[in-house]
C-alpha cells in the first residue's frame, strides 16, 4: 500500500474537508491499517471516496478497481446456503442439506470460526433460494426487483434498499421488502431468523463470508500468480493498477465456480 | 505499518472514519442502527457506500 500516491488534480474541493484530509492522510504516507473482528480490512485506499480513486496511481500506472455485480446479495445468498456443519458446527443443518442446494460452498468454510445462531433453517435447497441466486450470478438481482415494484425507484436508491430490507431490523415492510419477500420467502425467512436474536447478525455474516473468499480465496491466488502485481481490497473488489482487470475478473469468477456459483458476464 | 483492531475508540478519534458513518447517519437510524457499537455502523456504512456506487 504504501506505494500507492494520488494524482495532482483530484476534485478534492468538491467533497466535504474529511475528504481533503483523506487525501492528505495518502499524500504524506500517513497510512491506517485497521481489521475489524469480522475479517474486513479498512486502509486508506478502502476508504477514499470512490470519486477518487482514478487519481490513485502505483509506479506510473494508475489504478482499477475489479468487482462483482450484486456481490453483497450474492453474498447472502451464498451464507443462506451455506453447510451450516463448515463453521463450528453450531448452525441448524449440516452437510444433507448442502448437498440438496448441488454443491453449493461445499467444504468451504464460510464462518471462519461462527455460524448462524441456533435453531436458523437455512434455506438451502428451496426453489426461491435458486432464483434468488440464480439472479445474483447473472447480476440482475436489482432490475428483478425493480421489475416487480409498481413505482419507478431510481436505481442507486433501489440498490440501497434491497440491502437495507436484508440488513434491518424488520420493522420495515416497504415496497422493496414485500417483492423480495414474495419471491424468495425462504432467503427472507433465512434472514428473518438470523437477526432475531440480534438483527445485526447477518451482515456480520456477510462481512465473514467476504473476507474468507477475498483474503482466503482471490488474493492469496493473485499473489502466487502475479507476486509482482500491486493489490489493494476494497472490502469485496479488488483494486490493480490497469491492464489487470480482465485477468482479476476471471480469477473471482474462478473462485466463485469453486463454491458453485457461476457467474455470467 | 501495523494493523490494529478497529475499535469504536478508533473510529472515534479518526475524523476519516467517522465521516463515513456521518454520510449514512440518516438511513442508519431508519433501519434501526442508529443506536448499534460505531465498528458496527461503520462496517454497514463502507457496505453502503461500496454497493451504491456501482453501476450494475
Amino acid at each position: 500500500m504504501r506505494q500507492c500516491r494520488i494524482r495532482e488534480g483530484a476534485p478534492v474541493s468538491d467533497f466535504a474537508p474529511e475528504v481533503g484530509v483523506a487525501v492528505d492522510k495518502i499524500r504524506r504516507g500517513d497510512w491506517f491499517f485497521h481489521v475489524n473482528r469480522y475479517g474486513r480490512i479498512h486502509t486508506n485506499i478502502a476508504n477514499l471516496k470512490r470519486e477518487l480513486r482514478p487519481y490513485l496511481f502505483v509506479e506510473g500506472q494508475p489504478l482499477v478497481n475489479v468487482d462483482i455485480a450484486n456481490s453483497q446479495p450474492l453474498l447472502v445468498g451464498i451464507t443462506a446456503a451455506q453447510d451450516g456443519d463448515a463453521g463450528d458446527g453450531d448452525a441448524g443443518q449440516g452437510k444433507e442439506g448442502s448437498q440438496a442446494q448441488g454443491g453449493m460452498g461445499q467444504g468451504w468454510n464460510l464462518y471462519v470460526g461462527r455460524g448462524p445462531p441456533k435453531g436458523v433453517v437455512l434455506a438451502i435447497g428451496s426453489q426461491d433460494l435458486r432464483r434468488y441466486l440464480g439472479l445474483c450470478e447473472a447480476g440482475s438481482l436489482y432490475r428483478y426487483v425493480a421489475k416487480h415494484l409498481s413505482d419507478r425507484l431510481e436505481y442507486g436508491t433501489l440498490k440501497q434498499r434491497v440491502l437495507t430490507c436484508l440488513y434491518d431490523k424488520d420493522s420495515h415492510r416497504n415496497a422493496v421488502y414485500r417483492v423480495l419477500e414474495g419471491h424468495f420467502p425462504a432467503v427472507l425467512g433465512f434472514a428473518r431468523q438470523v437477526k432475531r436474536a440480534d438483527y445485526r447478525q447477518l451482515a456480520q455474516l456477510a462481512q465473514r463470508a467476504e473476507s474468507r473468499f477475498m483474503y482466503s480465496q482471490v488474493v492469496p491466488r493473485l499473489m502466487r500468480e502475479r507476486p509482482s502485481m500491486f493489490v489493494a481490497t476494497i472490502h469485496d473488489s479488488v483494486l490493480v493498477p490497469r491492464g489487470n482487470e480482465e485477468y482479476v475478473r476471471e480469477v473471482m469468477a474462478s473462485e466463485f465456480r469453486r463454491l458453485g456459483v457461476c457467474l455470467q458476464r | 505499518m501495523i494493523a490494529s483492531e478497529l475499535t469504536d475508540e478508533v473510529i472515534r478519534a479518526e475524523p476519516v472514519l467517522m465521516r463515513v458513518i456521518d454520510r449514512h447517519r440518516q438511513l442508519l437510524g431508519e433501519i434501526g442502527w442508529g443506536d448499534a457499537p460505531l465498528t458496527d455502523q461503520y462496517n454497514l456504512a463502507t457496505t453502503f457506500e461500496l454497493t451504491g456506487g456501482r453501476d450494475d
